[in-house]
């Protein structure tokens, strides 16, 4: 179980069909990444290891920070593998969910945390924002100190 | 037939071992060899036995090379049938120049199919130049003959004509396979680098 903190390093794994290690690992490979706010983007993969394992070419290599959005629950994302010889791309993969919860300010949160912060007056709204987009839903505003204490929860869905 | 080059060969353009290579018939040097690994197709010419007593066959390598090459192991090595590539995608080319024509047909091993002209007028005179392709899925084991039939059913002269000319068959790249089970999860839950061979 992942608790609220610091993104961990991510590992994206896949089977490559019809190559052999040697080869799938000389690939390039690109993940394209559809969010469920509609953002859409690409990370290249680098340094990509392959091996034989239960008779199939597995393909691993660390997720760069940048597409660290495609662990987020609800966004999907897909992986093609590309031949730099001929630079012909495979057909995408079938989309992988992600399902580790919320990213906000660069810590993740489960489904089900709940965290809190404070703004000003001015700053409320904007705050209220920045929880909504990284899909956390909203629980209470409580004044303190002529600030606001906002608490907000972690659901992996965008709350309308 | 594919085979699999054993030790480094040559691919001259002649079946001999004092054949030249490449398109500007240079003196062959190491820098025209096809590296050990690669696959090739042995093409329809019958094997020549050379004056300095080495058999060579006419092989379209997939590096996209056609020529003669010394086949004796270890220089070419025979695929057993399990290694055979299925459903390999090849693209036969043949030149033409001649009389304008209205079809062009494709026979690989006996089935027919539509082939791809791309004519153009000559110029200064009458009729066309170019290609016709064939696409072929080549079957794993066997031997195979493609021909291509060029027909001109309209003008003077017969409704028909079959026109013959050598072809040359060439690899037709293909994307890399759909990567399947895509997953993404910490480093600690996932599958670790050093279960999966060196890096590259």
């Amino acid at each position: 179980m992942v608790s609220m903190g610091a993104i961990p390093p991510q590992q994206v794994t896949w089977t490559s069909t019809s190559a052999t290690p040697t080869i799938a690992q000389g690939y390039t490979y690109k993940l394209y990444i559809y969010e469920e706010s509609g953002k859409k983007s690409i990370v290249t993969l680098v340094n990509t290891l392959c091996g034989v394992q239960n008779g199939q070419t597995i393909c691993s290599t660390g997720l760069p920070s940048t597409g660290n959005v495609a662990i987020i629950s609800g966004n999907q994302s897909q992986l093609t593998a590309t031949d730099t010889t001929t630079q012909l791309e495979s057909t995408p993969s079938l989309l992988f969910t992600g399902n580790q919860g919320c990213i906000l300010r660069n810590n993740l949160y489960p489904v089900g945390q709940r965290t809190s912060l404070t703004a000003n007056k001015p700053g409320l709204n904007a705050l209220l924002s920045e929880f909504q987009a990284a899909k956390f839903k909203h629980i209470s505003t409580t004044p303190k100190g002529g600030q606001f204490v906002v608490l907000e929860e972690c659901v992996g869905y965008i709350v309308h | 037939m594919r085979l699999q080059v054993g030790s480094p060969v040559l691919v001259r353009n002649t079946p001999s071992l004092n054949g030249t290579c490449g398109s500007d018939n240079h003196v062959c040097t190491a820098a025209d060899a096809i590296p050990s690994g690669q696959y090739g197709v042995v093409q329809i010419d019958p094997p020549v036995f050379e004056s300095a007593g080495w058999w060579c066959s006419r092989i379209a390598y997939e590096t996209g090379v056609t020529g003669w090459s010394s086949a004796y192991p270890p220089y070419l090595n025979q695929l057993t049938p399990p290694q055979m590539a299925q459903g390999f995608n090849f693209r036969v080319v043949g030149d033409y120049a001649g009389p304008g024509l209205t079809q062009g047909i494709c026979i690989n091993d006996g089935v027919q199919s539509a082939a791809v002209l791309n004519l153009q007028p000559q110029s200064g005179g009458t009729g066309v130049t170019g290609t016709m392709s064939c696409a072929w899925t080549m079957p794993p084991i066997g031997n195979h003959i493609t021909v291509i039939q060029g027909v001109n059913t309209v003008g003077p002269g017969p409704l028909s004509a079959e026109f013959q000319f050598s072809v040359t068959a060439k690899v037709v790249p293909q994307p890399p396979g759909t990567p399947q089970n895509l997953r993404i999860a910490p480093v600690s839950e996932g599958v670790t680098a050093n279960t999966l061979g060196a890096k590259k």
